[in-house]
């Protein structure tokens, strides 16, 4: 979920980003566009509307002097409706040539053109003045033409004449203006639906092969993350069949292992079966039930019966192949048991297995494997201690870790041996092992089903009586 | 004379099995193929089938399924050792005994013989007959002839070398019984130097059947020489049928 919030934020912002940029440029490039090509053109266009106003002036003064007053009233109001011109024409002091004051925004404009070299042009709101003297003689009493020309539609309704607005303006509305919050808003709700579906389309795929991939490393082998990751040819898809055809190949890979293991435990046992049928056998036809020999048989018989199951056990470990539950283990309840029991094999003998130190502790994980673990560090230690001392154990819970301490008061381990005694088949010395009665599988049993909960087990010398100390480390459930 | 269908494919091991449990009283007939075996089981001439967990063609699983659908007959079915699972699922599908493979045939001849003690006492409900040897000490109780353990009325599971040391520690309840006697007696052979087999299995047994009602070790260890089941009350209350018990 959390790539989904990652992919869906940076498109979202990308896309802001990148909508942002573009504004900066449109309106850059839209201000050269104005300042640059059309400059040339509005001063011409200036120059050939003072022209205009002049000449329509003129035109105007003409049919007011010689014509009637119909005829004149007829060529303002054609210029007004054709050309969207509204001309008028000033006569002196500020009046209208038919002799009504003028309204003060023209009379402003009409004083200084008296005293202009040539016509002049005022921009306004909607669009443009030009006032322009008729005759080429200064004073106060020349008449004025002043035409007025609208171009924008003015706030409120647009001009008289239906004019069209300018080009630009029709191309592209303004964005900031009346009810930008509501754009605004629209904006950001387009972008985020489009953000939010090609994250998914991204994140979808890919929760799906962490899931799949949970799942197998959960022991589930049959898990697949199938078809459905898009179209082939699709990389995601692709990954996705790749990725089943690995487990795929995992799978056959487990399944031919624990074939293999299963066959290996059935015919390594299948000669010894017949065995000890064939040694009860020969015991009845000699008469030989105390006989020394066929004792020793049936005790290496035993023994390698043993040793098999100690190699499937490790085996088994080391390809995790079990399907262990795991659970909440009462480690302290756990090792009491172990202890206990210790003891009471060792007890025999005048050896013994003590806590000396305890505390509660839970970790998660197997039981049964916990206890072969401890259980065979335990019998390791009482099988070397020396007679009448006793085992040692204690556990304690110090920064999250569960520390199991087992010392033994044995000979101890050269330094050089040390590092090899988790392996299997290690022999200290010279067959000691065998000797004492083990496999020499034990202590690399505890090694993997210790290091299958994520702990670790290591040994050293005691100090300052010789013996052994193992110590394992496990991390603790809370 | 019982007689015995056993179905596995090891046929060096169904001769040998012939000859051993001939002498011992039981008519032996062997196969290797699971559908002539399950034909044969379902013929009605034999009181008990042996069967092997792995079978090539058909496992035995399927086989005691078919078995159990159609038949009664008294089945033992001999496991992978360490596979706690084919136990559990063999029992619950309607086996009557596991055996862990490889087994000692002295352990194979106690539990078939205890089998068919079982499956005559169902058929001859109301049977006169004497019970079977019994051990009771406190709430314990031990049938040798039905290899059955109780405490305080419910059953207790115990291996082959569990049972054989509860029967000789119960039989000797008060004394001490010397872990070489215990070793000849249950393992069938002597000890070895640093042997520490048997003791294992006592300490499982006194696990699994843990402490006395009272709180104290119902099985003491005497310091080199061996192990005593100590009773609660000092002495050996009750034994049922004491004078008939014979050594399996």
């Amino acid at each position: 979920m959390r790539m989904f919030w990652k992919l869906f934020l940076s498109f979202w912002l990308t896309i802001l980003l990148g909508g942002a940029m573009s504004f900066v440029a449109i309106s850059t490039f839209g201000q050269h566009f104005h300042l640059g090509l059309p400059f040339d053109m509005a001063r011409r266009a200036d120059e050939h509307l003072t022209k205009l106003t002049v000449l329509y002036g003129r035109a105007a003064l003409q049919l007011f002097q010689n014509g009637s007053q119909a005829e004149y009233d007829a060529f303002v109001l054609g210029l007004s409706k054709d050309a969207g011109i509204d001309i008028s024409l000033a006569g002196p002091d500020n009046r209208s040539i038919a002799g009504e004051p003028l309204p003060a925004e023209l009379a402003n404009l009409v004083e200084r053109a008296r005293h202009a070299p040539q016509a002049l042009v005022e921009k306004t709101n909607t669009g443009l003045r030009i006032a322009g003297r008729l005759a080429d003689r200064n004073g106060d009493t020349a008449p004025l033409a002043i035409c007025q020309l609208a171009f924008g539609p003015p706030p409120g309704g647009r001009p008289p004449g239906g004019r069209e607005p300018p080009l630009l303006a029709r191309l592209l509305p303004p964005f900031f203006g009346p009810g930008e919050i509501v754009r605004t808003a629209m904006m950001l709700i387009v972008v985020s639906v489009v953000c939010y579906l090609l994250a998914g389309s991204l994140a979808t795929p890919i929760r799906r092969l962490q899931q799949t991939a949970r799942r197998i490393a959960g022991g589930d082998y049959s898990a697949r993350v199938g078809a459905g990751l898009g179209r082939p040819g699709n990389e995601l898809a692709e990954l996705g069949r790749d990725f089943d055809i690995m487990v795929e190949r995992t799978e056959a890979v487990i399944d031919s292992q624990k074939r293999l293991l299963r066959d290996i435990s059935h015919e390594l046992r299948s000669p010894l079966a017949r065995l000890h049928v064939a040694l009860e056998l020969a015991k009845r036809r000699f008469d030989a039930e105390e006989d020394g020999a066929l004792a020793r048989i049936g005790t290496e018989a035993d023994h390698l019966n043993e040793l098999i199951d100690h190699l499937l056990i490790l085996s088994r470990m080391e390809a995790k192949a079990g399907s262990e539950s795991i659970d909440p283990v009462d480690l302290t309840g756990l090792l009491r048991e172990v202890a206990r029991d210790g003891d009471f094999e060792a007890a025999w003998s005048g050896r013994g297995v003590e806590i000396i130190a305890s505390t509660a502790a839970t970790v998660m994980g197997s039981r049964d494997l916990l206890r072969r673990a401890v259980e065979n560090v335990i019998r390791n230690g009482a099988r070397y201690t020396a007679p009448d001392t006793r085992v040692e154990i204690s556990l304690t819970v110090w920064d999250g870790q569960v520390l199991i301490a087992v010392r033994d008061y044995g000979p101890g381990v050269p330094e050089a041996d040390l590092p090899h005694i988790f392996e299997p088949f290690y022999r200290v010395a010279k067959a000691r092992e065998r000797q004492t009665g083990g496999t020499g599988l034990g202590l690399a049993i505890a090694l993997q089903a210790i290091k299958a909960h994520g702990g670790t087990i290591s040994a050293q010398n005691a100090l300052p009586k010789t013996g052994l100390l193992v110590t394992i480390s496990l991390p603790t459930f809370s | 004379m019982p007689s015995i269908l056993i179905i596995d494919d090891d046929s060096e091991l169904c001769d040998l099995l012939s000859e051993y449990l001939q002498p011992e009283g039981f008519a032996v007939e062997t196969t290797g193929d699971s559908q002539q075996g399950m034909a044969r089981a379902l013929s009605g001439e034999h009181s008990l089938v042996i069967l092997d967990v792995m079978l090539p063609q058909m496992s035995g699983f399927e086989v005691l399924r078919r078995l159990r659908s159609a038949s009664e007959i008294p089945i033992l079915m001999l496991t992978a050792r360490g596979e706690e699972v084919d136990r559990i699922v063999g029992l619950e599908m309607g086996a009557d005994d596991y055996l862990p493979k490889p087994f000692n045939p002295r352990e194979l001849v106690a539990r078939l013989r205890a089998i068919c003690r079982r499956v005559g006492k169902r058929e001859e409900n109301q049977d006169k007959r004497p019970p079977d040897e019994m051990l009771a000490v406190d709430d314990l109780v031990l049938e040798s002839g039905t290899r059955l353990v109780k405490k305080a009325g419910s059953r207790v599971n115990l291996t082959a070398a569990e049972f054989a040391l509860l029967q000789k520690l119960l039989e000797e309840t008060g004394r001490v019984v010397s872990r070489e006697r215990l070793a000849e007696m249950v393992l069938g052979r002597k000890l070895m130097m640093f042997d520490r087999s048997i003791d294992v299995h006592v300490s499982s047994l006194r696990r699994k059947l843990g402490p006395a009602r009272d709180g104290t070790d119902r099985i003491r260890t005497l310091r080199g020489v061996g192990y005593m089941y100590a009773a609660m009350t000092g002495g050996r209350d009750e034994r049922d049928g004491a004078a008939g018990i014979t050594p399996s």
